[in-house]
């Protein structure tokens, strides 16, 4: 084939190529078109948009900076969003870190039946997010949820309102969070297994006892994998909005307490038609994110441990 | 592994972005408290019929679940103004409403890209909204040459159709109102004289305070929920006579002294029963059959006419209750109510205009109105079907009629939705005591006034 194809004519080769690259661009068409019309049009018109009035029904109009200034200087809930939200990531992530790890470390014993476990944490991962809201709104129902009752039966407590008082709706929810940590455990459990087993037989022959292991083998062992974790889980506690929405019925009540910023978006754009406020709003979720990400990456230098390196 | 995760990075921004779009598709819809009369099912029915020949076929949009009895209602209306009619022939299209509002984004869509239905069944609270945007066909002139006047309607109804620049831009059809529902069984336990309701109040706090019932530590009975079901800051608002909306200066006046006092009294039952106690209580109230009031969880409620007809006599045929207008203060407050309900309109953009105006101002002629109204359990806007006698045939019902005239409208203002948005937090705020009535309400003032600045230029 390839001696058949440099014997031709050099201008012939030529229009092959080119007739491959076009064959190639038109089986990719679909693709680029998607990526055009639905990720890169959308993208550039959302900035665009962010420096407008725009509520569909007309034409947006330039209103310069004003969403943006509005939204630091007179916007109380804009604030109490972003309150929210880092509040959540603040609490959710390190604590579904910690909790993370160990469910993978227990998990990567070698006891019998140890994929069942696997499976019985990584389960609650495929319940999709509305019937995971419905769900625990029943769990947490201060008068007939199953926790209140075990709460009284068990230990005589009085529970708490739970979802329904304002100081203890967020860690509520950040409890929610904890129930699906599987997906993580799962991204632990394969950085735990490739944890080269010479460095505990070492660590043993040096006297280290299990905590002493895990400590200094298994944790730097999985920092990359940590850190991965961490980015994903930091994107996504910006972008929280499905179980919160369902709770609350997108009002994020009570006082405000669950209004995170990803409904507040939601609520601008599709509740009030403020399609330029909403767009100012995603951009500046994105910097968050990209900023934020970055200096997690940043930091990665002096925490996370590549094995190879 | 760094370039992986930026573009997996960008790659959920850009969906963050995008997403806007993409949520669209999947929202239940909002749980006013009110039954409401679409179905959360995004599917799209088209009846369509083959049309006789030579006539104009036009689309009607409407939000009601197929095979309900709303749709099925305005079908046979439907029906009846094809057969009449030698030119036009009108096509029933579903259109659902989406997310946390009551109208259909299928039909936002439709008016940006120019292909609007001819007519279509629209909540008359967002009327002055949209024509604010440029989105609905005037009607003044139509009406004009066909004789319907602003006489023909209870105010309320006129006010919201025509609360843009005091043109004509929808014919009201359908509404509501709201009072006290007083379980009768429950204030003669509390030793209290069901012939003689409270009139100012004071008196209704205190029929409030005796019917409030616990087991030990724990509350059976809320006497009365401010908040619960429709106790809106509009609801109290206009009863305490506040005025949210100052007509000369063009401004929203939410922090109306007369609102505060309202709020103040909401805020009241929070600090008196204790909000975390109520709050907590609430969380088991149920829906149609386990509804608090049926349950006797709610001695006193604050609801709608239409609970007569999808609560009570579908669930408790035999429970005892009276109705009164909610008593007002003593000092400089009103018998009020608020009404809200839909209507028809032409959107800006359709090709048939004509068409459009001659079904939809057939469809709500006085005698269709009367008779949706009783097939469905609704109240008619105009003054001469709500005369139809069986409107009064259920004696509470008859109370809610008597209300008509004198119910107010929520502002009919572009920024409608905004300020119902804000009032609705503004109220959660106050009644969990995060901030006080005046606070809340001066930063709802002033944001609302800053959000009409778009429309003042």
């Amino acid at each position: 084939m390839m001696a058949e194809a440099s014997a031709l004519p050099r201008r012939l080769l030529r229009t092959q190529r080119q007739r491959n690259i076009v064959n190639g661009l038109l089986f990719a068409a679909p693709w680029i078109l998607g990526l055009l019309l639905f990720y890169v049009y959308p993208i550039f018109s959302s900035l665009y948009y962010s420096f407008c009035d725009y509520s569909i029904l007309q034409a947006p109009k330039w209103a310069g900076i004003r969403n943006y200034l509005t939204l630091f200087t007179n916007d109380e809930k804009f604030i109490k969003s972003i309150y929210n939200t880092l509040y959540y990531a603040f609490f959710a992530l390190p604590l579904g870190l910690v909790w993370g790890v160990s469910i993978a470390l227990l998990l990567n014993m070698k006891v019998k039946g140890v994929s069942v476990y696997r499976t019985i944490y990584f389960l609650p991962v495929l319940v999709p997010d509305v019937a995971l809201g419905i769900l625990w709104l029943w769990v947490f129902n201060p008068q007939l949820g199953i926790l209140n009752a075990l709460l009284w039966k068990w230990f005589h407590i009085v529970g708490p309102g739970w979802l329904s008082d304002p100081a203890w709706a967020k860690p509520s929810v950040i409890i929610i969070s904890l129930w699906g940590v599987g997906q993580a455990v799962v991204i632990y459990l394969a950085g735990l297994q490739d944890v080269p087993q010479e460095l505990y037989d070492a660590a043993e022959v040096d006297g280290a006892n299990a905590w002493q292991r895990i400590r200094n083998v298994t944790i730097p062992m999985i920092t990359p994998v940590i850190l991965f974790n961490l980015i994903i889980g930091l994107i996504g506690a910006f972008q929280y909005f499905t179980t919160a929405y369902v709770i609350t019925t997108g009002d994020g009540r009570p006082a405000l307490s669950l209004m995170f910023y990803a409904m507040y978006l939601y609520q601008n754009a599709f509740v009030l038609y403020k399609m330029g406020y909403a767009s100012a709003m995603a951009w500046l979720l994105f910097l968050a994110a990209v900023i934020s990400s970055y200096a997690l990456f940043r930091s990665s230098a002096r925490w996370v441990y590549y094995g190879g390196q | 592994m760094s370039k992986a995760i930026t573009r997996r990075a960008l790659l959920q921004q850009a969906a963050a972005t995008t997403g806007v779009v993409v949520l669209m598709a999947c929202q239940p819809a909002q749980p006013a408290g009110k039954p409401t009369e679409q179905a959360p099912k995004p599917t799209e029915v088209k009846q369509a019929e083959p049309a006789p020949a030579g006539k104009l076929v036009i689309d009607f949009w409407d939000p009601s679940t197929p095979e309900s009895a709303w749709a099925k209602s305005k079908k046979a209306i439907l029906d009846d103004f094809n057969a009449q009619s030698e030119k036009i022939q009108v096509n029933m299209v579903f259109k659902p409403t989406t997310g946390q509002t009551q109208m259909s984004e299928a039909l936002l869509t439709a008016i940006a890209g120019g292909t609007p239905p001819d007519s279509a069944y629209f909540d008359r609270f967002i009327v002055p909204t949209w024509a604010a945007e440029n989105s609905l066909t005037d009607l003044t002139e139509l009406a004009n040459a066909a004789g319907i006047k602003a006489e023909d309607y209870f105010p309320f109804a006129w006010k919201e159709a025509s609360g843009w620049k005091g043109r004509l831009w929808a014919l009201p059809h359908d509404t509501d109102d709201r009072a006290v529902y007083i379980n009768v069984e429950k204030a003669q336990k509390a030793g209290l004289d069901i012939n003689n309701p409270p009139k100012y109040v004071d008196e209704f706090d205190q029929w409030a305070e005796a019917m409030f019932e616990y087991e030990g530590p724990r509350l059976i009975t809320a006497g009365f929920i401010p908040w619960a079901q429709q106790g809106w800051i509009y609801s109290y608002g206009f009863t305490w006579n506040g005025k949210f909306f100052d007509e000369e200066k063009q401004q929203v006046t939410a922090n109306d002294p007369r609102i505060v006092a309202a709020c103040e009294w909401m805020a009241s039952y929070s600090k008196k029963y204790d909000i975390a106690t109520i709050d907590s209580f609430s969380q088991a109230f149920g829906q149609e059959a386990q509804e608090p009031f049926v349950m006797g969880q709610l001695a006193m409620t604050y609801d709608g006419d239409w609970r007569i007809a999808s609560v009570q006599e579908r669930y408790a045929p035999d429970m005892e209750y009276i109705v009164i207008p909610m008593p007002y203060p003593k000092d400089g407050g009103r018998v009020a109510t608020w009404a809200g309900g839909w209507s028809l309109v032409i959107p800006r953009g359709a090709k048939n205009v004509d068409a459009g105006w001659e079904f939809i101002s057939f469809f709500t002629n006085v005698e269709n109105m009367v008779k949706f109204c009783v097939e469905t359990s609704h109240i008619p806007t105009r003054v001469e079907s709500a005369k139809d006698p069986r409107f009064r045939e259920n004696k509470w019902h008859a109370v809610f009629m008597d209300l008509l005239p004198i119910a107010d409208a929520r502002p009919p203002l572009p920024i409608g939705q905004f300020l119902w948005t804000a009032l609705a937090e503004a109220r959660d705020l106050i009644v969990h005591l995060t901030k006080t009535p005046q606070e809340a309400l001066d930063d709802v003032t002033k944001r609302a006034n800053e959000e009409m600045k778009k429309y003042q230029s």
